[in-house]
């Protein structure tokens, strides 16, 4: 298969519903950094140090799910197309429950601002979460932009649940990274 | 493209492999009883050390599997296929591609060049067509599943885009590329556009929509 197709040259793309849409959309903005995000995950997960092989299984499924997500955001709501997609339910949100709370109980209690740095892992962690903040805000931005009248569709809610969860996943992860590395977190000096 | 873990596998062997026209076999395949397939999906040939995708003609319910297949001068899988016998068996997996009817209220318009017609045949078998194809080709002996498009379709339109005599009395052919006829002859509006074929057609075609249908829905399946 070739990698270039010549048919995004003029500034389209066509959506997996098959409409041809600007690059600029907001639909395109939001899988866009759908994408980014995925990607600085996984320069977390290459950070990272060997020994952490559950860890790093975690992060890929979180991997598989961003792609799952970011195939439900390049199709319009209700298009035939849909029947290729995988269903997208709260699931996702809920494991990263679990898994937030279970990072956490190896974490000292917060009582400051941190900087986020430290070991290099935990600062892509930290970067990830912000283009995960970004991400939550394209995708909202583009449920406005749509006007959905009623809202956004069931899946798009629980994409959006699933993106809120995963920023704190993230910041939880940062703190993490920094711990098993044996590296102090840098406290917010007014 | 898909996750990996969709592909499942199946087991199949040669029935029927006849000429279509001058460089252009159908092969009949036996058909797995536990296959599923959408028209318009394409099915994985996984030969020794290499794999070749084929889209099926045939649909989901017929007692066959059956291809249609460019033959490729010096072409591994043309030599394998033209080596192998009847009962020949053979490694499949899939279906693969998301290349369906998606059904809508824009007309459909379905373009293909060459082999790219197998889509469109199993759509037309399927009784989803209810379109009109431009099928482009350089001389009118590659036209094939000719009578499948005449009889199914609302309208088909050969495409030959090289210097030809109308031995055959076609009728309604066009003379010149998909393009041009898109270019010069489809009415302004708003379609469905199915587009098969090799590449180079495919960013042309897709150049043309963007330019004069552009809130057409776009739909594509690329030889390369």
């Amino acid at each position: 298969m070739k990698i270039y197709t010549g048919t995004g040259d003029r500034g389209k793309t066509s959506l997996f519903s098959g409409e041809r849409v600007s690059k600029s959309s907001p639909r395109l903005q939001a899988y866009g950094d759908l994408d980014e995000l995925n990607s600085v995950i996984g320069a977390v997960v290459a950070a990272m140090d060997e020994g952490q092989p559950s860890l790093k299984d975690e992060i890929l499924a979180i991997q598989a799910l961003l792609l799952e997500s970011g195939a439900w955001l390049a199709t319009t709501p209700g298009a035939a197309s849909t029947r290729f997609l995988k269903p997208f339910t709260n699931a996702p949100a809920e494991m990263l429950e679990i898994a937030i709370d279970r990072m956490n109980a190896f974490l000292p209690e917060l009582k400051h601002f941190i900087l986020p740095g430290g070991h290099l892992s935990a600062s892509l962690a930290h970067m990830a979460r912000t283009v995960c903040r970004r991400t939550e805000r394209h995708v909202i931005e583009l449920v406005e932009h749509e006007n959905m009248d009623s809202g956004p569709t069931e899946t798009l809610k629980h994409i959006l649940v699933f993106l809120n969860r995963l920023s704190d996943y993230l910041f939880v992860l940062a703190r993490y990274c920094n711990h098993i590395q044996g590296q102090g977190e840098i406290p917010w000096k007014g | 493209m898909e996750r990996v873990s969709d592909t499942p596998r199946f087991a199949a062997s040669l029935v029927v492999r006849q000429w279509l026209a001058p460089g252009i076999l159908e092969l009949r395949l036996t058909r797995p009883a536990d296959i599923g397939f959408i028209p318009g999906q394409f099915l994985r040939f996984a030969m020794d050390g290499y794999e070749r995708d084929y889209t099926m003609v045939s649909t989901p319910d017929a007692e066959t599997i059956d291809f249609c297949v460019a033959m490729v001068d010096g072409g591994r899988f043309s030599g394998d296929i033209l080596k192998a016998d009847i009962g020949a068996p053979f490694q499949l997996t899939g279906p693969h591609g998301h290349f369906v009817f998606q059904g809508s209220s824009n007309p459909a318009v379905f373009v293909a060049t060459g082999t790219g017609v197998a889509p469109f045949v199993a759509f037309c078998r399927s009784g989803m067509a209810a379109g009109l194809l431009l099928h482009g080709v350089g001389t009118p002996d590659r036209l094939i599943y000719r009578d499948i498009f005449e009889s199914a379709l609302r309208e088909y339109v050969p495409c030959i885009s090289r210097p030809f005599e109308n031995m055959d009395n076609l009728e309604n052919v066009f003379s010149g590329r998909v393009t041009n006829y898109l270019e010069q002859q489809l009415a302004p509006g708003t379609y469905d556009f199915y587009l098969c074929g090799r590449g180079a057609m495919i960013r042309d075609v897709t150049a043309l929509i963007d330019e004069q249908f552009c809130d057409s829905r776009l739909f594509i399946e690329s030889f390369d």
